[in-house]
């Protein structure tokens, strides 16, 4: 029988006992054998999302591109500041016209079971990619201005270009294509479909252990003949975890990237000596409200939707829901930040102009009615398609368009359903995310988004300006900075006005991390491969250090 | 024991008195509508808004007070239904004879035995959830158990004679029902739907934190769920005045009908008085 | 000579609004409080009979609810359908809607006697696994809390018993009926930031650190320490059950002759109450309605694996919801309802062989 007071005695041990193991194992300790001055080759962990299986022709999203980038390599390939490093290559020249490249091979480059890396691999890579049709969520698919790639010695590689490209050196060029064995993928069909394990050949630092589809959980270890050298990070772990940031609390993990945070939540982070909080480049996250010009009526007309852009007031979002952590979305699609960014109309928050606009165009209430009718006697109520989770921000867009005599009933979709409904053009408003409008890409963004026969999940629905796509292919091929400069900023100012997209608000991102066990984390300068705007670049996993490509010693 | 009653009555009667006067009074007494965005986001409470604002700059307090009428109209419609048709099933269960009661005993004792929420959860997956599905799917859920007890009573009222009597009189079954099953029922009929209410109000409460409830609707569980929903709500202070008051409104509505409910148990069922 | 009410009969007095421990063992609402003994022939019986309508209710509420859920995903042309082929195909392959209902429900119960619960929309993998993962979370959420529950129940019924009518009695009442209208999500929340954010002391999610380099022991205390917070907030429900059984047991005790002996012989207050009394009180009724899950536990184990991030089958539930994945949301009911059920058969079969009356 238990006696009270012995009953009572046990519980408060044990609680103390939980309580003191439970303060032991708050953080990470650095791993075994840290010595005072001896740095040992950490395991990172962090948090995961099932992004796809990470093979160049299987991913999903940026995300993904960062697993898969782990394993296979480029050509090049950027750090910390910025500047694209030669990475498989080991130097280039280029012809004056920008329409051919030699680009020399490293000495000595394997891949993971044993075979060189050679120039026909790097041909045999562009042509594959060619043949193969895939998601346009695997989002590096090779310019189509580069014709030929052609080996033209073991380890030469020539690139032949049908116009010159100015982003060659980054995103959908030689900074981010992942290069992969010919002897291995030769034989398959279906690049996409093909999802075994012993597929996963590469020449990069990192070696996949495991991968579970569903939770998301990925497990590397390093490739200990890299041709860099021995990674300085031994293992990396992406675990599922709900809140990143509680889990960095706990310990559980060593870097959390949030978004969309007000102040307050990352006080306490920035008050903590043992950690840091990063700054993500503003303008690099974005949500935006999106008319399906297709579907015609009030939605293909422009007043209209001139109408809804001055009718929510994209500031005070910005106030309300992230405190300030973020800027009003920018009708021409380019944040503030970003060197492309020209001034355009930014539709105020003016409700009256707002009616007044609906009002000329015809769009009137009748009777004691709230909402407006087209001319044809249709009201102005549509769908508004979303993605799970919805966030307040939703419910600020339907209110202010309601005070205007606009219905709008939000239908929430779980995101594999949502992407594909917008891409078939099912919707008939959305709201939609996207990211990486701060990269070097931002140029080449505005193709992706507002060229016609474009198609992504962040594509304008039914839009078609022929001067903008002239603009837009034009860009692409403008080597010379202020010309391409003024042919961005002429698209900028159309797409503004024309508004097939209006941008709400550009969040403001971070990201929190215990410098204890690793303490080389950044933003790389211009988005990793010049397009993914996140933090994970292998970079920093393989030499220890923000920039360069001497590797951190561990003795 | 005994000497707990009266109070027990006294502040849960209190307390509901106050919930309902809430919610009758709402529209007067709150500051705002419940649903403009009376101020900035998460703001603290202050002489502006007592409670504060909402992720999206509703006022809390008036929301608090509104949430009063979501609560009662689906915890006491819920109740409500349950009661009436648990005094059908139990009642009639009881009177008909012994084959139909050991087969309705039977059936009940099954659904007592499905566990609810999940039950729930799946059902309003599939159906939606509409606060007219919410009252129809919880009075299903929580009746069971009062016409087991109804059934019970009226078997009392059975073998106390006066039907057999009455039947030998020539009275009809809904005279007997009127005259006699009625009366003799309706304290513990009284007793046992103050202390539903209580359990039906938590119950929709639980779903509503789970997102299982009408989203136009302003209630307290769901404003615990949207709450929850804001990333990193634990580390800022917001979380005071967005979780506490409304948890702190279910629970005090609840405590209100279980003190009701349990200080009126000797008053209405005298076998109470013995033992304890 | 004193007649004692049965403990039985007393307790089904204190359960007059609380439902849920109706099905206990023993705990019988029938006319009379005499209380009625279930044969095992009964039990048994009532078990199947429990078993084959939680699994025909399984069957038939996604065929048979206003809406079409299923027909939804699966159609090629309505606008919520599944976007990935093959997955669609699957779910069409499995739900079998277009062949005769008899034929589906015989599909059905051979589908389920094989172990496939189907393949989950969310996560495009056998819903049988993702069970198999979750599953031994919630069961040792459960018997952690559970056992809780019971033993503080009992150390408070006893004390409370031993004072019946002072103070400490009725603040022990109190206390436990105002523990009851606490929401759980409410309790857990304030638990969580308190004892969690603010003070450190717990983790804020999981069961278990994602950190690979653990012993086994300090594996089981990371466990434990998870555990810890649900648990404990899971288990408050359900003390006052137990405090409320315990109490009335003992005091049905404390007029014993043996009791009054007891003191006339001047045996000490403690070792009367725990000794002798305590040990008499824990009859087979008692120990056993500890063993007797309340339906009411799959209830707060959905709350408090949702409030505590806790990867239970309660939160595989509530987490199929958004993405209308139907057959992880059937098989998760399913589940737990089995669970719970064939836990109440167990208790209900060892005390039918335990049942003093029985005995004698």
């Amino acid at each position: 029988m238990i006696h009270r007071r012995e009953f009572l005695v046990m519980s408060l041990k044990l609680t103390a006992g939980a309580a003191l193991l439970g303060s032991c194992d708050r953080r990470n300790e650095p791993e075994s054998g840290a010595r005072q001055g001896q740095v040992t080759r950490p395991t990172l962990r962090l948090a995961g999302e099932d992004v796809g299986f990470p093979s160049p022709f299987a991913y999903r999203r940026g995300p993904g591109y960062i697993k898969a980038s782990y394993i296979y390599d480029t050509l090049m390939w950027k750090d910390a500041s910025g500047e694209v490093l030669p990475w498989l290559a080991a130097g280039y020249e280029q012809s004056n016209d920008g329409r051919s490249y030699t680009f020399e091979l490293r000495n000595g480059v394997s891949w993971h079971d044993g075979e060189p890396v050679t120039a026909e691999d790097v041909a045999f890579t562009f042509d594959y990619f060619r043949a193969q049709t895939m998601s346009p969520e695997v989002i590096v698919q090779p310019f189509a201005e580069i014709e030929e790639v052609v080996a033209a010695g073991e380890r030469t590689v020539e690139f032949r270009l049908s116009a010159p490209l100015a982003d060659f050196f980054g995103y959908r060029g030689v900074g981010s294509v992942p290069i992969v064995p010919k002897h291995v993928w030769a034989d398959i069909d279906n690049a996409a479909a093909e999802q075994d394990a012993a597929v996963l050949v590469g020449s990069g630092p990192y070696r996949l252990e495991s991968y579970s589809p569903g939770e998301g959980a990925y497990v590397y270890s390093a490739n200990d003949d890299f041709f860099l050298g021995t990674p300085f990070v031994e293992r990396l772990e992406f675990a599922p975890i709900a809140e990143p940031i509680a889990g960095l609390q706990a310990g559980d993990i060593d870097a959390a990237s949030v978004a969309a945070v007000r102040p307050e939540v990352l006080a306490p982070f920035r008050d903590n000596p043992d950690l840091e909080v990063l700054d993500q480049p503003g303008g690099n996250i974005g949500s935006g409200l999106f008319w399906n010009l297709a579907k015609g009526g009030a939605l293909a007309d422009v007043r209209f939707r001139q109408a809804c852009a001055h009718a929510i007031d994209r500031e005070d979002m910005v106030e309300r829901m992230l405190g300030g952590n973020g800027m009003p979305g920018n009708p021409g699609w380019i944040p503030s930040t970003n060197p492309f960014y020209v001034e355009v109309e930014q539709y105020a928050f003016d409700r009256e102009a707002a009616e007044t606009l609906l009002d000329d165009a015809g769009y009137e209430r009748t009777g004691n009615e709230e909402v407006r009718r087209d001319p044809d006697g249709e009201p102005l109520s549509f769908s508004l398609l979303v993605a799970e989770p919805v966030t307040p921000m939703v419910d600020l867009v339907v209110r202010a368009l309601g005070e205007i005599g606009v219905e709008l009933s939000p239908r929430a979709l779980d995101v594999p359903t949502f992407n594909q409904r917008v891409i078939a053009g099912e919707s008939e408003m959305s709201i939609i995310s996207f990211g990486g409008m701060n990269t070097d890409h931002a140029a080449g963004y505005l193709h992706q988004v507002y060229f016609s026969e474009t198609q992504t999940t962040q594509h304008a629905q039914g839009y078609k300006n022929p001067e903008v796509d002239r603009l837009v292919v034009a860009q692409q091929h403008e080597l010379d900075e202020s010309a391409r400069m003024e042919l961005v900023a002429r698209a900028q100012r159309l797409i503004a006005d024309d508004l097939p997209i209006l941008p709400l608000v550009y969040p403001d991102g971070f990201t929190v991390f215990d410098k204890r066990n690793f303490d080389a984390w950044y933003y790389t300068e211009g988005g990793v491969a010049s397009t993914v705007p996140l933090i994970e670049n292998k970079h920093a996993f393989v030499t220890g250090e923000m920039t360069g490509l001497e590797i951190r010693s561990t003795d | 024991m005994s000497a707990l009653r009266s109070p027990l009555v006294v502040v849960g009667g209190a307390v509901v008195v106050a919930v309902a006067a809430a919610a009758v009074f709402a529209p007067v007494v709150a500051p705002y509508d419940p649903t403009a965005l009376s101020g900035g986001a998460l703001e603290p409470p202050s002489a502006d808004h007592l409670l504060g604002t909402d992720v999206i700059g509703q006022d809390v307090f008036s929301r608090i007070l509104w949430g009063a009428r979501s609560s009662l109209l689906v915890g006491g419609g819920a109740a409500g239904l349950a009661i009436v048709v648990a005094i059908l099933v139990g009642v009639l269960s009881a009177l008909a004879g012994r084959r139909v009661d050991v087969v309705v005993m039977r059936i009940l004792d099954v659904a007592l035995a499905l566990p609810r929420l999940p039950l729930l959860v799946l059902v309003g997956a599939l159906v939606g959830p509409s606060r007219i599905a919410l009252i129809l799917l919880i009075a299903f859920v929580f009746f069971p158990g009062p016409a087991r007890i109804f059934r019970s009573q009226a078997l009392n009222v059975r073998t106390r004679g006066f039907i057999e009597a009455s039947q030998g009189f020539g009275g009809g079954s809904l005279y007997l029902l009127r005259r006699h099953v009625v009366p003799a029922m309706g304290p513990i009929v009284i007793e046992v739907f103050v202390a539903l209410i209580g359990r039906t109000i938590l119950f929709a409460a639980t779903l509503a934190f789970l997102g299982l409830a009408d989203p136009t609707e302003v209630s307290w569980g769901l404003m615990l769920n949207q709450a929850l929903l804001e990333t990193g709500l634990y580390f800022t202070p917001a979380w005071t005045w967005l979780v506490l008051p409304a948890g702190f409104a279910i629970t005090l509505v609840v405590l209100g009908f279980t003190f009701l409910g349990v200080g009126l148990e000797p008053l209405l069922n005298p076998r109470w008085k013995r033992g304890l | 000579m004193l007649t004692r009410p049965h403990p039985r009969d007393t307790a089904q007095e204190t359960f007059a609004f609380d439902d849920d421990v109706r099905g206990a063992p023993g705990v019988d609402v029938d006319a009379g409080g005499a209380g009625r003994r279930r044969p095992l022939r009964a039990i048994a019986i009532s078990y199947l009979v429990t078993v084959f309508v939680l699994v025909t209710l399984n069957f038939l509420l996604p065929r048979a609810l206003p809406g079409d859920p299923i027909l939804s995903l699966i159609d090629p042309a309505a606008p919520t359908r599944v976007p990935i082929e093959e997955l669609r195909q699957e779910l069409e392959a499995f739900y079998g809607l277009d062949r005769p209902l008899l034929v589906q429900y015989v599909d059905y119960l051979g589908d389920l006697a094989r172990g496939d619960l189907g393949v989950s929309i969310r996560y495009n993998r056998p819903v049988a696994e993702l069970i198999g993962e979750r599953l031994p979370w919630t069961l040792l959420l459960i018997v952690a809390a559970m056992g809780f529950a019971t033993i503080v129940g009992w150390v408070a019924g006893v004390h409370s018993a031993w004072r019946r009518g002072r103070p400490v009695d009725m603040g022990l009442l109190t206390v436990f009926l105002t523990l009851r209208s606490f929401p759980t999500f409410f309790l857990g929340s304030i638990a969580l930031f308190v004892l969690g954010v603010q003070l450190d002391l717990f983790p804020l999610a999981g069961a278990r650190s994602t950190s690979e380099l653990m012993g086994p022991l300090a594996r089981a205390v990371d466990i434990a320490h998870h555990l810890a917070l649900p648990a404990l907030i899971m288990a408050l429900p359900f003390v006052g059950g137990h405090y409320h059984l315990m109490r009335a047991s003992i005091v049905t005790e404390l007029g014993a002759d043996y009791l009054v002996a007891g003191r006339a012989k001047g045996l000490g207050e403690r070792r009367l109450k725990y000794g002798y009394a305590a040990r008499n009180a824990l009859l087979p009724v008692v120990t056993l309605t500890a063993l007797h899950l309340s339906a009411a536990v799959t209830t707060e184990a959905i709350v408090v694996e949702t409030v505590f991030g806790y990867p239970g089958l309660g939160r595989l539930l509530v987490d199929a919801v958004p993405f209308r994945d139907y057959p992880t949301l059937q098989a998760s009911f399913l589940i737990l309802a089995f669970v719970v059920v064939t836990a109440n058969l167990l208790a209900d079969l060892l005390y039918a062989a335990l049942d003093p009356r029985t005995r004698r």
